[in-house]
C-alpha cells in the first residue's frame, strides 16, 4: 500500500473526521482491534496537539496526516503549520493525576514503538512521526528523538 | 457522543455512546454541570458503549470529577472496555476514579455510603 494523505482544516470538527478516516484505513487493512486502538490513540493525540498548540485553531492552517501500512509496520505522520516549539515540548512538566491536560505526548510515547518529533521541511510546523510494529508486543523498543 | 440519562433513587446514571475526545468532552462537562446545578450530586457513568477515549476525554473526566467532589457529590464509572481501562491504568487515573466492573456493582456501592 502506498502513502495515504489526509488534509484537514484546524477546526474542532476535523477531529471526528480524522478519526473516521484513519479508522477506515486501518480496518480495510485488517489491523487487529487492540493495535488499531493504540495507533488511533497516538494519532489522535498528535492531531489534538497540532490543532490546539500547533495551529491554535486557525482554520486557515492545515493539519496533514500521512499513513503508510506496510507488512511489518504502520507509520503515521501528523504535520501542522504552527511555530514548531520543540523547546516547549521538551521542557514540558510531567502531568500529575489531577491535571486536566498534559497527558497527550506521554500517551504517544507509550503507544508508538518509534517516535520522532521535528520541524517539518514542508510546512515549517511540527511533524510527529510515529511507527508501530505490527508484531508490537514482541519487539517493543520505543525511543523519543528531538531533531533540530 | 450520545448520553442516555436515567435515574435510580438519588443517582443519575448516564450511559455514554461514542468517542470521548476533545469535541465530546466539552459536551459531557456541560451535561454534568447542569446536573450539579440541579443538585443531582450522585452520578454514575456507564462507559460500555464508549468506543474511544483520548487524553482530552480523560481531561474532561478529571474536570468533572473535581467539580463533583467540590460539590460534595460522588462520581463512579463502570463497564470500561479493556482498551479504555488500559488508558486509565497507563495514566494512573484508575487510582483516582472509582471504577467498577459493572453498573450493578457501582450502584450497590452507593447503598453502602450514607448520602448527605
Amino acid at each position: 500500500m502506498g502513502e495515504i494523505k489526509f488534509i484537514y482544516e484546524s477546526v474542532l470538527e476535523s477531529e471526528g473526521r480524522a478519526y473516521a478516516d484513519v479508522k477506515k484505513i486501518l480496518q480495510e487493512n485488517g489491523i487487529p482491534a487492540k493495535a488499531m486502538y493504540h495507533i488511533m490513540l497516538a494519532i489522535s493525540e498528535a492531531f489534538t496537539n497540532a490543532l490546539i498548540h500547533g495551529n491554535n485553531y486557525d482554520s486557515a492552517k492545515k493539519i496533514e496526516i500521512r499513513l503508510n501500512v506496510n507488512p511489518d509496520t504502520i507509520s503515521a505522520d501528523v504535520i501542522d503549520e504552527g511555530l514548531c516549539d520543540l523547546k516547549a515540548l521538551k521542557n514540558r512538566k510531567p502531568s500529575i493525576s489531577t491535571d486536566e491536560g498534559g497527558r497527550g505526548i506521554d500517551l504517544i510515547e507509550k503507544m508508538a514503538d518509534e517516535l520522532e518529533v521535528r520541524k517539518s521541511k514542508d510546512t515549517g510546523g511540527m511533524q510527529v512521526s510515529m511507527k508501530f510494529y505490527r508484531d508490537k508486543y514482541e519487539n517493543k523498543k520505543g525511543h523519543f528523538v528531538y531533531r533540530r | 457522543m450520545e448520553f442516555d440519562k436515567r435515574e435510580q433513587g438519588n443517582i443519575t446514571i448516564i450511559s455514554l455512546t461514542g468517542r470521548l475526545d476533545l469535541s465530546n468532552g466539552g459536551k459531557l462537562k456541560e451535561e454534568i454541570k447542569s446536573l450539579l446545578t440541579s443538585e443531582k450530586l450522585y452520578i454514575h457513568l456507564n462507559m460500555n458503549n464508549v468506543e474511544f477515549v483520548n487524553s482530552s476525554g480523560l481531561g474532561a473526566l478529571v474536570s468533572i470529577m473535581k467539580e463533583v467532589r467540590l460539590q460534595k457529590g460522588r462520581l463512579t464509572l463502570s463497564d470500561l472496555a479493556d482498551y479504555v481501562q488500559e488508558i486509565f491504568d497507563i495514566t494512573q487515573l484508575s487510582h483516582i476514579f472509582e471504577i467498577f466492573a459493572t453498573e450493578k456493582e457501582a450502584l450497590s456501592s452507593y447503598e453502602m455510603v450514607p448520602s448527605n
